[in-house]
């Protein structure tokens, strides 16, 4: 005997001794109340309790399929979004709870504590900390920066700052706790958490109204006094206060855990009046569109990145350049893209004057381009602080550089080059010329096969077909948007320096520049891209890619929240209703809750009809010539005066409508009830049933219907799966719906998914509309005519009678187009379209 | 194995922590005033502290603060019925190491002070 006091100390019982017995006797003399007097009214006052179980199961079990699909696929979402799903499962799980708890307050109240219990450590591992506010605002630019202060850009020109070997331009830096204090002083963390809550996978179209609104609050919002005041008596200390500035971004995790390459805005040329308009616009560019898909791409939270701002002196530049110190399959060669004047459209993608090679080995420069705008005595100086700085950091270096008008070089940015090895070794000649309908080069390897589509319009990537060749003029950052769902990437301009570049080798999307004619691609025509050896070819000669590209960040910080949080979410420990341990202190998570509630539910609303002289609602068994143990419960003209009477019914005393179109399907000719599916199911259910004679038991271990002349509700027990429906057949079409859903099932996980991509398949091909998460499956029919409802329902049917079994012998993708052709078609045998 | 001192407010709930850990082969002291624990830490006589939110006279998240000023090495783990992210955060801001949620449930007890116990033995 357990320790019952200790236990409720403990909160393993959720009342005192003196508020157990107070609460039975109350829930006693109410069930007796209605029992006797009003047994109708506590019908429909449980089957009301019933029906929001009903409602909130489906939905809980939806919102914790979206979250598995998010973990298992590495879905590109934000923080926040997963938090508000979370919120959201909390809220459904609770209100299921309090339902259950409506039926029987003693016996189900010690339940609120352990959804509480669940709920909060699934809300603790999504949790972040709070950003920090306090000073320093305001930096100079020190060897010793940290980057958590000072962002990844400022951090590391700190760092060369203090070595004789580069120029770095002097400067400042606004911290990233500046940033979090302007963000506090204007109240805008939660306008940008509500926002970012939208944020969830395929959130194309509304990643532009979330930008929108966050940055124009930011642009609204005040600098902070304290702030400004550092930012002056810093540029004062530096000198700086009548010099043209350049303001650029230096985020947190930029150029060292992530590139970030050109998702930030800097400002050039501001006069020191305009720097506070010129830091808001910097600071607001971390919520462009591209950028927060970048971001969530990455799988960092907004928190983790804060922005820091470098204030620089403005170097009008004579030429412009990006270098990369060791070249695509050559790594003893480094590469230069250059222009004269300001690198912002280099940088962009839109266009480059002249490339120069070097050849580290025999430090020699090898090609020359004709409008080279360097000396060749300054080309060779940049070459040489590229060696050093590939020495000083071990790894080769992505570097922006300018030269003044006294062809002095200064260092922007330096970080690690990020290339992946090529696929094999590879040249043009390996392909026929006749198949080549365009010559680039190489901005990130790997080969791909898909329809072309021209990209009109930077706002249009939303359109972009799944798995496409995108084709475009330039490669302006902005395009990080189609990534994860283009295929590969063709420009006709463009260099293989400018920040897209580096964002799609990230990203291992297929991509070349500088492809002259790609635009006279026709859309939707089939093309194949090498991007190790720059061709576009004609037909589909590689694996075309059948889904969004593998996840290449499983173990992202937000992927690991999540995995966290799923522990209390997830799991589903309790599975088999008659064990022992199928019971409330057995609940490890938010599923088992979920489970627990729908099951008890069916057993409360089963057992308040089956006891003591509530004959004319009392259930029945329903011997329906199938070997599918069910239960009925007849709320209203479900059944036939003499059905009533009587405890077993027949198929020919259902009066239901939809229920009889059900089994119209799953006793058809159609559905083979063999044996092995007798022994599977129904052998254990005899056995367990044997040993107990309590009306209330069998039915947790049967299937159950509810049934009404026009409506069924229906809980469908095939061994271990699950299926669940819920209908209207009536005259009036605008009343008419089927809503099925199905979860888990035998199998394992790949068997367990082919088998809904099966019935997905099916379905969709009789009109439902069907959503699919991960091994759940919803499948609706709604406002259709008594007629057509009927005979989908007769359909359903059949695909749940020969399905059930399925997954134990579905093992590849292959075989699972073929067998919904086959079933299709068999079922179109007896209920034709 | 560590040395545990226990501070719940209700006596039974302690006895059970108590019952718990000691099958595990911890020493358990359980106490019931804010100031009887704190001595008891201030006397180098726990490794590890298990601190219920909710207290008679100061909180849980007080007594933290008090017990790790005095023994910073001790870890300290916080148990609540009623739990909040801001109590959390406010307690792991000052050194809580683990935050467990009643009703208690016995292998995730035993599970957090085995972390707690392996993460001191590895430091």
């Amino acid at each position: 005997m357990p320790d019952r006091c200790a236990e409720s100390a403990a909160g393993q019982h959720p009342l005192t001794r003196g508020q157990q017995i107070r609460c039975q006797i109350k829930h006693t003399l109410e069930n007796w109340f209605f029992k006797t007097c009003f047994p109708g009214l506590l019908i429909k006052k449980k089957y009301s309790a019933f029906q929001r179980l009903r409602h909130g199961d489906r939905s809980a079990l939806e919102l914790i399929s979206g979250l598995e699909e998010i973990r298992q696929k590495s879905l590109v979402c934000d923080l926040e979004y997963i938090r508000h799903q979370s919120g959201l499962l909390d809220k459904e799980v609770r209100t299921l709870v309090e339902s259950l708890i409506a039926f029987n307050p003693l016996k189900y109240a010690l339940l609120r504590n352990y959804h509480r219990k669940y709920a909060f450590y699934a809300d603790l591992c999504l949790m972040e900390d709070d950003p920090e506010t306090g000073p320093p605002y305001v930096l100079g630019l020190d060897p010793e920066l940290s980057e958590d202060l000072a962002g990844g850009k400022a951090a590391e020109l700190s760092f060369l700052l203090g070595n004789n070997d580069f120029s770095v331009p002097p400067g400042l830096v606004i911290t990233t706790r500046a940033f979090n204090l302007f963000l506090k002083k204007n109240r805008l963390l939660p306008v940008i958490r509500q926002q970012l809550s939208r944020l969830g996978p395929d959130s194309h179209d509304t990643i532009h109204n979330v930008s929108r609104i966050i940055q124009n609050r930011l642009m609204e919002a005040q600098t902070p006094n304290e702030l400004k005041e550092q930012v002056t008596a810093g540029l004062h200390q530096k000198g700086l206060e009548n010099t043209e500035l350049a303001l650029r971004s230096s985020a947190v995790g930029e150029d060292l855990q992530a590139s970030f390459a050109g998702q930030f805005e800097s400002r050039l040329g501001v006069s020191p009046d305009g720097i506070f308009q010129a830091y808001k616009e910097v600071a607001a560019s971390k919520y462009s569109p591209h950028a927060l898909y970048y971001r969530m791409s990455r799988g960092f939270t907004d928190s983790m990145t804060p922005m820091a701002v470098l204030i620089m002196p403005f170097i009008r530049a004579k030429t412009s350049g990006i270098l990369y110190t060791a070249e695509h399959n050559s790594p003893d060669r480094a590469s230069v893209h250059m222009v004269s004047g300001s690198g912002e459209k280099l940088a962009a993608g839109a266009k480059y004057q002249a490339a120069s090679r070097f050849d580290k080995k025999r430090r020699e420069l090898v090609q020359d381009s004709h409008d080279c705008p360097l000396e060749p005595d300054t080309l060779t100086t940049v070459f040489e602080i590229g060696e050093k700085l590939e020495e000083l950091f071990g790894v080769p270096q992505d570097v922006e550089w300018i030269a003044d008008g006294k062809d002095r070089i200064y260092i922007l940015q330096s970080r690690p080059l990020r290339m992946s090895e090529p696929e094999k070794p590879c040249r043009q000649e390996d392909y026929p010329e006749s198949s080549v309908l365009a010559r680039g080069q190489w901005v990130s390897t790997g080969r791909a096969s898909g329809k072309v589509h021209k990209l009109k319009d930077i706002k249009s990537i939303s359109q972009i077909p799944q798995n496409a060749v995108l084709v475009t003029d330039e490669l302006p950052p902005a395009l990080t948007l189609a990534l994860g769902r283009v295929a590969a990437v063709v420009a006709e301009k463009g260099s293989p320096a400018c920040h897209f570049a580096s964002v799609a080798r990230e990203s291992k999307t297929t991509a070349i520049c500088s492809a002259p004619g790609a635009m006279s691609l026709q859309d939707n025509q089939i093309v194949s891209i090498d991007g190790d050896s720059g061709l576009v070819l004609d037909g589909a000669l590689f694996d075309t890619r059948t889904g969004p590209p593998e996840p290449d960040q499983p173990d992202s910080p937000v992927m690991k929240k999540l995995s966290e949080a799923l522990r209390f979410i997830s799991p589903l420990s309790l599975q088999d209703p008659e064990a022992d341990d199928f019971s409330i202190r057995s609940c490890k998570s938010l599923h088992d809750i979920v489970r627990y509630v729908h099951e008890a539910g069916v057993g409360e609303m089963f057992s308040l009809v089956g006891r003591r002289g509530l004959d004319s609602y009392m259930s029945k068994r329903l011997d329906s010539g199938i070997p599918l143990v069910m239960h009925v419960l007849d709320v209203h003209s479900g059944l036939i005066s003499s059905g009533k009477s009587i405890k077993t019914v027949k198929m020919e005393h259902v009066k239901s409508r939809p229920m009889r179109q059900l089994f119209a399907g799953l006793a058809s000719p159609a559905v083979q009830w063999d044996s092995s599916v007798l022994h599977y199911d129904w052998d254990a259910y005899s056995k367990s049933s044997a040993s107990f004679v309590d009306v209330e038991k069998s039915t947790l271990f049967s299937s159950y219907a509810i049934l009404d002349r026009e409506y069924l509700h229906a809980l469908l027990r095939f061994g271990y799966h699950f299926a669940v429906l819920d209908t209207v057949a009536c005259p009036r079409p605008e009343h008419n719906y089927i809503h099925f859903s199905f979860k888990g099932g035998g199998g394992n996980q790949q068997q367990k998914f082919l088998r809904i991509e099966l019935i997905n398949l099916i379905l969709e091909h009789f009109g439902f509309s069907v959503r699919t998460t991960a091994d759940f499956l919803e499948a609706f029919f709604d406002r259709k005519s008594m007629e057509d409802t009927g005979v989908n329902l007769s359909r359903l049917g059949i695909v749940l009678g020969k399905t059930v079994l399925l997954d134990m012998r579905l093992e590849t993708p292959q075989q699972v187009g073929s067998l919904a052709e086959e079933i299709t078609e068999e079922v179109n045998g007896f209920f034709p379209v | 194995m560590s040395n545990i001192m226990v501070l719940d407010d209700v006596e039974d709930a302690g006895a059970m922590i108590k019952r718990i850990l000691e099958r595990k082969g911890h020493s358990v002291a359980v106490f019931t005033e804010e100031q009887d624990a704190i001595d008891y830490v201030k006397k180098q006589k726990a490794d590890i502290a298990i601190l219920d939110i909710k207290l008679k006279k100061m909180s849980g998240v007080e007594v933290l603060k008090q017990i790790r000023q005095a023994r910073p090495e001790i870890e300290v783990l916080m148990l609540t019925g009623y739990p909040t992210l801001e109590t959390a955060r406010e307690a792991m801001s000052h050194g809580a190491r683990e935050y467990l949620v009643k009703p208690i449930d016995k292998n995730e007890l035993e599970e957090k002070i085995q972390v707690i116990v392996e993460n001191r033995s590895s430091a």
